[in-house]
């Protein structure tokens, strides 16, 4: 099961930059939050024992207990909660709003703080 | 404190500290404990300093509840294209002033000479026709704002 988080975590991931290659900022958005969400999922459920019916049956959010355990293991990482909330706000704009997530809006310097906490969780999950 | 309660206290806190923007609360549609705050009117290329000034503000007098709070910054162009009842009066054609009530009044009475009944609704009316003024309205939710099913 571990094993398919990862391929879905690297596998969105490629995604998202083929979809910015191709200047669709909004899929490309949308996608880059779920890879870094699924990749902060697996390090959950490899090393704080999530679980997913667990949360369903206290009515726990997931989506808020993944921000929480970014913003607790992420702590010492300059300006990386202030990026994964920036992510939100993309992939929310993205998936709702009216108007286009912008080229500006992923710019590189976004792009690798976002894979920093992608890799970052990847790496405590499989040490 | 209740949901509703929350938005208002912290629309009032973040409209009184950014009193030259428009700040709503919308919940995120996935994730029932948290709100986003769209901030309208944010001149163009003013964009980080302002989410950096939010985020501040949000995190020094807002954290302390079960709601997190997010800014999402929605520049002027962005808020003229998309949100425009969310524009501040000073941004539309017209604002509304004594001369635009006195005209508008004018024009009401002028009408009523010819024997028809206006009512003060009718008076409000030709006044916002008049000025092309919007109020801000609140929406409840996303879907709610594009009238879509949740």
């Amino acid at each position: 099961m571990s094993a398919n988080y990862l391929n879905k975590v690297n596998t969105g991931w490629e995604l998202s930059t083929r979809l910015h290659d191709q200047k669709d900022y909004n899929n490309s958005a949308s996608r880059m939050y779920y890879a870094v969400f699924q990749a902060v999922l697996f390090y959950a459920i490899r090393k704080e024992k999530f679980n997913r019916e667990t949360a369903l049956k206290d009515k726990k959010n997931v989506h808020i207990l993944m921000k929480r355990v970014v913003k607790e293991k992420m702590k010492d990482f300059k300006n990386a909660f202030d990026a994964y909330e920036d992510l939100r706000v993309l992939r929310n704009q993205a998936d709702y709003d009216p108007e286009d997530v912008r080229q500006s809006d992923l710019n590189s310097g976004f792009i690798n703080s976002v894979e920093t906490i992608k890799n970052f969780f990847l790496k405590e999950a499989t040490k | 404190m209740k949901a509703n309660e929350y938005i208002a206290m912290a629309e009032a806190s973040l409209g009184k500290a950014f009193p030259d923007y428009v700040v709503r609360l919308f919940p995120d549609p996935d994730d029932d404990a948290t709100f986003f705050a769209y901030v309208f009117c944010v001149p163009d290329g003013s964009e980080q300093e302002a989410k950096h000034a939010v985020r501040a503000k949000i995190r020094r007098e807002l954290s302390d509840s079960e709601w997190d709070v997010i800014p999402s910054i929605k520049n002027l162009s962005v808020t003229q294209e998309h949100y425009p009842e969310y524009l501040r009066r000073s941004f539309l054609g017209k604002s509304v002033s004594n001369s635009v009530v006195l005209e508008a009044a004018t024009a009401s009475c002028n009408v009523m000479e010819n024997d028809f009944q206006f009512t003060g609704e009718d008076l409000d009316l030709m006044i916002e026709d008049h000025c092309c003024c919007n109020m801000p309205t609140h929406r409840e939710s996303h879907e709610g704002q594009f009238d879509i099913a949740a």
